[in-house]
C-alpha cells in the first residue's frame, strides 16, 4: 500500500513540476497559437499599480508554462474527437464540416444601429460637399451566406442588418450589401471556405463582392474597369490548420494572383500617417497605366486584407486605411489624399461599439464645406501671429517628413470653423481648444505648401455670421 | 488565484508544499501564515489593497478581544466585550458588503440621495468574519479558551485553504491540529486524491456546464430562449453550483490533508434530500451549522419562542449573507418558506405516507427553482426566467433553441454530474473485492483526472489575439 501511495505522490509531483521545469523565461517570445507576444515579466516601480502588477504577473505565468501549447491543442482535439464540439475562443463547428466564428445571440442594440447609420450619412455628406463620391459597403458574416450549415438549433436572424439597410435607404446613403450576390454565387462556388478563416470571404467571395462595389461606382465613373476572372491565375493552396489555432484541417483554399498587375504599392506616407493602434493598416497604390482614372480612399475592414488585387488596378491611386477608429478622422485623410471616391467597407458583425465606439460616432464633427459659408461678409475679428506664414514654410523646409502638422494659435476672439485655400483648393482645419484659447490644426503634404502660389486661411466667426480671410503666402 | 488556476496549481501549491515540508515543526504555522497572506494578497485584483487591511484588522481585533474576554470573569463585562466583538466584526462586513445595496434602496424607495461609494468587497470577508464571530462566542460560552499565540490565531482566520469559500470551521475543531499535526503518507495521498477529484469536479463539470448556463441566462434576460432551454439552463446551473462549490471544498479538504490539517465536510449529496430541511443538513454544512449554533439556538430554536419566526429569521439572514441583492434575500425566504411549511406538516400522517421519490423530486424542484433566484442578476431577470420556465414568455422562435445548447458534451457532462450527485460510488467501491486493486484504480483515475483537468486549466489561459487578421 505504501508503494501505491508513493506512486501517487510521484505522479502528482511530476505532473505539477514538469510545466515549471520547462517554463519559458526567454524575453520577446511570439506565440503563434495566441497570435501575440507572450507577456513579459512585469516590472514593479513606484508608478505601478499593484493590482496591474498582480494581473501582469498572472498573465506572465499563464503564458509561459511549459507544454502550454500542447495542453491547449490536446484539450481542443479531445473535445472535438469525443463530442464533435470545437471548443475554441474563436470558432464553433457547424454542420457538414463547416466552421464558423463563435455564435453569439444577435445584439439588440437597435439604437446603436440608428446612430451608426447617422454616422455613415455624415460621412457621405462630408464627401459630397467636397464633390467626392461616397460608397458604403456592408459585408455579411459567413453565417448569412451559409445559413444552412449553422449548427443544429440555430435560427439565424439578421434583424440588425435589415434595420441598418432600411436606415441607409431612408437617409439616401449610397451603399451596397454584398450578401445577395454572395449567396447567389455560393450556389456555384465556395465564396467562404468551409473551415479555414471562418470570419472572412475567400478570394472567390472577394472577387464577387468587390466587383459589386465597383459596379456601384461605375454609375458615376462609366469607364471604371471591373476585375475579370481572366485577369487572374487561380490556384488552390492547402491549409492544414485554422488560423490562430493548431486545430488540424485539410482544405484547399482559392488564391487569385494578377497575371499583369498594374498598380504599384508606394506607401508614400509609411510611418507618418496617423492610424489608431487597433487599426493600424495603411497601404497606398499608384497605377501609372491609368493616370486619369479616379483616386479612391478605402476605409477597409479585414475583408479587404490581401484583396487589393481586386481593386487597385481600376484606379489611378488607391489608398487603404483600416476603418476602425480611423474613419472618424475622415477629414484628416481627405485633406492628405484628396480622393475622388471614398469607400467605407465593413463587415456587418463589426458594426458595434467595440469597433466603432458609440461616443466617437455620435460626437464626430466635421467642417461644413466652405461653399456653404463663402457668401459671409468679411471682417477682421481674430488675430494670428504675423510670422505664421514663415513658420509654416520653415516647418515644411526643415522637416524630413513628408506630412507637416501645422498648428496656428488664435487670439482676440473665437471661431467656429477654419479652412485653408491653397491655389484654389480647400482643406479643412480642425478647431481645437488649448488652455482656454483656440488653435487650428491641419496635416498636409509639405510639397503642397512649398509649391503653393497662394495660401489663405479662412476663419468663420463663432456665430457663423462673418469670415476673415488671411493670406499666408504674402507672409512667406 | 483560485485553486483551479494555473498560478495556484503550478506555482503556489508546489511552493507551499516544498517550503512547508522542509520547515521545522515550530515554524510550520508561521510559514503557512505567510503563504496564506500571500495567497490572499493575490486577490487584490478583486478586493483592492484595502482587503488586506480588513483581514489584518480582523486578526488583531479578534485576537485581543478573545484574550480580554477570556481573562474577564464578570458576566457584565464579558457580555459587553462580546457585543463589542460582534459590532467590530459585523460593521466592516455590513459596510463593505451591504452599504451600497442599502443606499441604493434608500435612494430608490425614499427618494433620497445617499451617495454610492466605490467599495470593493474584500474577498472572503463573510467567511473569516463568521469564523471570528464563532471564536468569540465560543470563548464567551466558555467552550474554548482564547488562543494565546497570534500566529496560530491568524492562521485559523486566514488559512488559504478556507479563506475564500470556507468551510466556516469553528476554532474548537481546528485548535488541536493548529498546535500539533502528525503528517502521514496516507493522509498526504488522500489529500492529493481529494484535491484532484475536486479539481475535476470544478474544471470538467462545473466550468463546462457554466459556459452553457452563462449563455442561456444571458439570452433569457432578453427573453431569447424557449421553455425547454429555460429548463436546461436551470438544470445545468443546479449541477454547476453543486460541482463548483463541492469541488472547491474537496480541493480545500485535500489541501488541508496535504498539510496535515483536517477540514470539515461541507456537502453530503444534497440533491438526494427528501425535504428542504434535509437539504440544509447536506448543503454548505458549515454555514447551516453556524446558523444553527450561533443564531437559531440562541434565539430559542424549537425549545422556546416561536420556532417559525426563528426559522424565518435564519433563512432571511442566510439570504442576506449570500449577497447584497434582493435575489439572495428572496432566495433565502424561498427556502425558509419550505422549511417552515415542512415543520408544520412533517408530523402529519398524510405527509409521512408520501413516497420518498415524490418528496425527493419536489425538494429538488424547489431547490432548482431557488437556484434561478440565486443565479439571476436581478429580481426582474428572475421573474422573466420563471415566466420562461412555465411558457409565459419568450420568443416562440428564438435564435438558439435547446438543440444548440444541448450538444453531446453537455449531455455527457450532465449524465456524469447526475451520476456523481447520488451516493453510488461509495456503494460501488464498498463492493470492490480487494483494497489493493481499489487503490491502484484510484491512483489511475486520479492521474487521468488530474491530467485532463490540467489540460482544461491550461486551455482557460488561451487568450488569442482575436483580431487576428491585423
Amino acid at each position: 500500500m505504501k508503494r501505491i501511495n508513493l506512486i501517487t505522490v510521484i505522479i502528482f509531483a511530476v505532473i505539477l513540476l514538469l510545466p515549471l521545469i520547462t517554463f519559458n523565461f526567454k524575453p520577446n517570445q511570439i506565440s503563434t497559437i495566441d497570435n501575440r507576444k507572450l507577456t513579459e515579466f512585469p516590472v514593479f516601480n513606484s508608478n505601478s499599480s499593484i493590482t496591474e502588477f498582480v494581473k501582469d504577473l498572472d498573465s506572465y505565468f499563464n503564458d509561459r508554462l511549459g507544454f502550454r501549447t500542447s495542453f491547449i491543442t490536446s484539450s481542443v482535439l479531445i473535445q472535438d474527437k469525443l463530442f464533435g464540439v470545437l471548443v475554441h475562443p474563436l470558432y464553433t463547428n457547424g454542420e457538414e464540416g463547416y466552421v464558423f466564428l463563435n455564435l453569439r445571440p444577435q445584439l439588440t442594440d437597435f439604437d446603436y444601429v440608428n446612430e451608426f447609420v447617422d454616422f455613415v450619412a455624415k460621412l457621405q455628406t462630408y464627401c459630397q460637399e467636397r464633390e467626392a463620391n461616397f460608397l458604403f459597403s456592408l459585408e455579411p458574416a459567413k453565417q448569412t451566406v451559409y445559413e444552412q450549415y449553422l449548427p443544429k438549433g440555430v435560427n439565424y436572424k439578421n434583424d440588425r442588418v435589415k434595420l441598418m439597410l432600411r436606415g441607409l435607404a431612408e437617409k439616401n446613403v449610397n451603399h451596397v450589401y454584398t450578401a445577395p450576390a454572395l449567396i447567389e454565387a455560393s450556389k456555384q462556388t465556395q465564396v467562404y471556405n468551409i473551415k479555414y478563416d471562418a470570419g472572412h470571404w475567400n478570394d472567390h467571395g472577394a472577387f464577387v463582392g468587390i466587383s459589386l462595389m465597383l459596379e456601384a461606382l461605375q454609375k458615376d465613373y462609366p469607364s471604371l474597369n471591373l476585375p475579370k476572372k481572366d485577369d487572374y491565375d487561380i490556384f488552390y493552396e492547402l491549409r492544414t490548420s485554422l488560423p490562430v489555432s493548431y486545430y488540424p484541417i485539410n482544405e484547399k483554399v482559392p488564391v487569385y494572383t494578377l497575371k499583369n498587375p498594374q498598380a504599384v504599392r508606394v506607401d508614400v506616407y509609411k510611418d507618418e500617417i496617423k492610424t489608431n493602434e487597433t487599426g493600424w493598416y495603411y497601404s497606398h497604390y499608384k497605377n501609372p497605366h491609368k493616370p486619369s482614372a479616379p483616386k479612391i480612399l478605402v476605409f477597409m475592414g479585414s475583408y479587404f486584407l490581401d484583396k487589393e488585387k481586386f481593386i487597385a488596378d481600376s484606379f489611378s491611386e488607391t489608398i487603404f486605411v483600416h476603418s476602425y477608429k480611423n474613419i472618424q478622422d475622415l477629414d484628416y485623410y481627405f485633406n492628405i489624399f484628396q480622393p475622388d471616391i471614398v469607400l467605407f467597407q465593413t463587415a456587418d458583425y463589426a458594426t458595434k461599439n467595440t469597433y466603432y465606439p458609440l461616443d466617437l460616432i455620435q460626437n464626430v464633427y466635421y467642417n461644413p464645406a466652405y461653399s456653404t459659408k463663402q457668401n459671409l461678409p468679411t471682417a477682421d475679428f481674430i488675430g494670428i501671429a504675423a510670422t505664421a506664414g514663415q513658420e509654416w514654410k520653415k516647418a515644411a523646409l526643415n522637416s524630413d517628413k513628408q506630412l507637416i502638422d501645422f498648428t496656428l494659435p488664435l487670439s482676440g476672439g473665437r471661431i467656429s470653423y477654419a479652412y485653408a485655400r491653397i491655389d484654389g483648393k480647400f482643406y479643412d482645419f480642425r478647431v481645437l481648444s488649448e488652455n482656454s484659447r483656440q488653435i487650428i490644426s491641419i496635416v498636409l503634404d509639405k510639397d503642397i505648401i512649398l509649391s503653393a502660389r497662394n495660401i489663405q486661411v479662412i476663419l468663420i466667426s463663432a456665430d457663423e455670421t462673418q469670415q476673415q480671410v488671411i493670406s499666408l503666402k504674402q507672409l512667406f | 488565484m483560485s485553486f483551479s488556476t494555473a498560478g495556484f496549481i503550478f506555482a503556489f501549491l508546489p511552493a507551499v508544499l516544498i517550503v512547508y515540508s522542509i520547515t521545522p515543526g515550530r515554524m510550520k504555522n508561521f510559514i503557512l501564515l505567510i503563504f496564506s497572506l500571500v495567497f490572499y494578497a493575490t486577490f487584490i485584483v478583486y478586493g483592492g489593497t484595502r482587503s488586506i487591511a480588513v483581514l489584518g484588522f480582523s486578526i488583531v481585533f479578534n485576537f485581543l478581544l478573545g484574550l480580554w474576554l477570556d481573562a474577564n470573569k464578570s458576566q457584565l463585562w464579558r457580555k459587553t466585550i462580546l457585543v463589542l466583538g460582534l459590532g467590530g466584526n459585523l460593521l466592516p462586513l455590513a459596510y463593505y458588503k451591504y452599504f451600497n445595496f442599502v443606499a441604493a434602496n434608500i435612494n430608490y424607495y425614499l427618494n433620497l440621495n445617499v451617495s454610492i461609494r466605490n467599495l470593493l468587497l474584500p474577498l472572503g470577508i463573510s467567511f473569516f468574519t463568521f469564523k471570528a464571530l464563532s471564536y468569540l462566542i465560543d470563548i464567551y460560552r466558555e467552550k474554548v479558551k482564547a488562543e494565546r499565540n497570534i500566529i496560530d490565531f491568524a492562521l485559523y482566520l486566514s488559512i488559504f485553504t478556507q479563506i475564500i469559500s470556507g468551510p466556516i470551521m469553528p476554532y474548537s475543531e481546528m485548535r488541536d491540529e493548529l498546535k500539533h499535526r502528525v503528517p502521514s503518507l496516507d493522509s498526504f495521498t488522500y489529500g492529493i486524491r481529494r484535491f484532484c477529484y475536486g479539481l475535476a469536479k470544478k474544471v470538467l463539470i462545473a466550468d463546462v456546464l457554466g459556459q452553457t448556463v452563462d449563455m442561456i441566462f444571458a439570452a433569457a434576460s432578453s427573453q431569447q430562449i424557449d421553455m425547454p432551454t429555460a429548463w436546461l439552463g436551470m438544470i445545468c446551473y443546479t449541477l454547476q453550483i453543486y460541482f463548483d462549490f463541492s469541488g472547491y471544498t474537496d480541493m480545500a479538504i485535500g489541501l488541508g490533508k496535504m498539510l496535515g490539517l483536517s477540514t470539515m465536510e461541507n456537502f453530503n449529496y444534497p440533491y438526494i434530500s427528501r425535504s428542504v430541511t434535509e437539504f440544509w443538513r447536506r448543503w454548505h454544512i458549515s454555514l447551516s451549522s453556524w446558523f444553527r449554533n450561533y443564531l437559531y439556538i440562541p434565539m430559542g430554536g424549537n425549545r422556546y419562542g416561536n420556532v417559525y419566526l426563528h426559522l424565518f429569521v435564519v433563512f432571511l439572514v442566510t439570504g442576506i449573507w449570500h449577497g447584497a441583492n434582493w435575489t439572495f434575500i428572496v432566495w433565502g425566504l424561498w427556502h425558509g418558506f419550505f422549511v417552515i411549511t415542512e415543520r408544520m406538516i412533517s408530523h402529519r400522517s398524510w405527509y409521512k405516507q408520501i413516497p420518498a421519490i415524490v418528496k425527493t423530486t419536489v425538494t429538488l424542484l424547489a431547490v432548482a427553482l431557488g437556484w434561478v433566484l440565486f443565479r439571476a442578476t436581478s429580481l426582474t431577470d428572475a421573474i422573466t426566467y420563471f415566466q420562461l420556465l412555465f411558457g409565459l414568455a419568450g420568443d416562440p422562435l428564438p435564435e438558439f433553441t435547446i438543440s444548440y445548447y444541448l450538444n453531446p458534451q453537455i449531455i455527457f457532462t450532465l449524465l456524469i454530474a447526475c451520476f456523481l450527485s447520488v451516493p453510488l460510488i461509495p456503494k460501488l467501491t464498498a463492493l470492490w473485492p480487494k483494497e489493493f486493486y481499489l487503490k491502484i484504480s484510484r491512483t489511475v483515475l486520479m492521474s487521468i483526472l488530474l491530467f485532463v483537468s490540467l489540460m482544461f486549466v491550461m486551455a482557460s489561459t488561451y487568450n488569442p489575439f482575436i483580431y487576428f487578421q491585423f
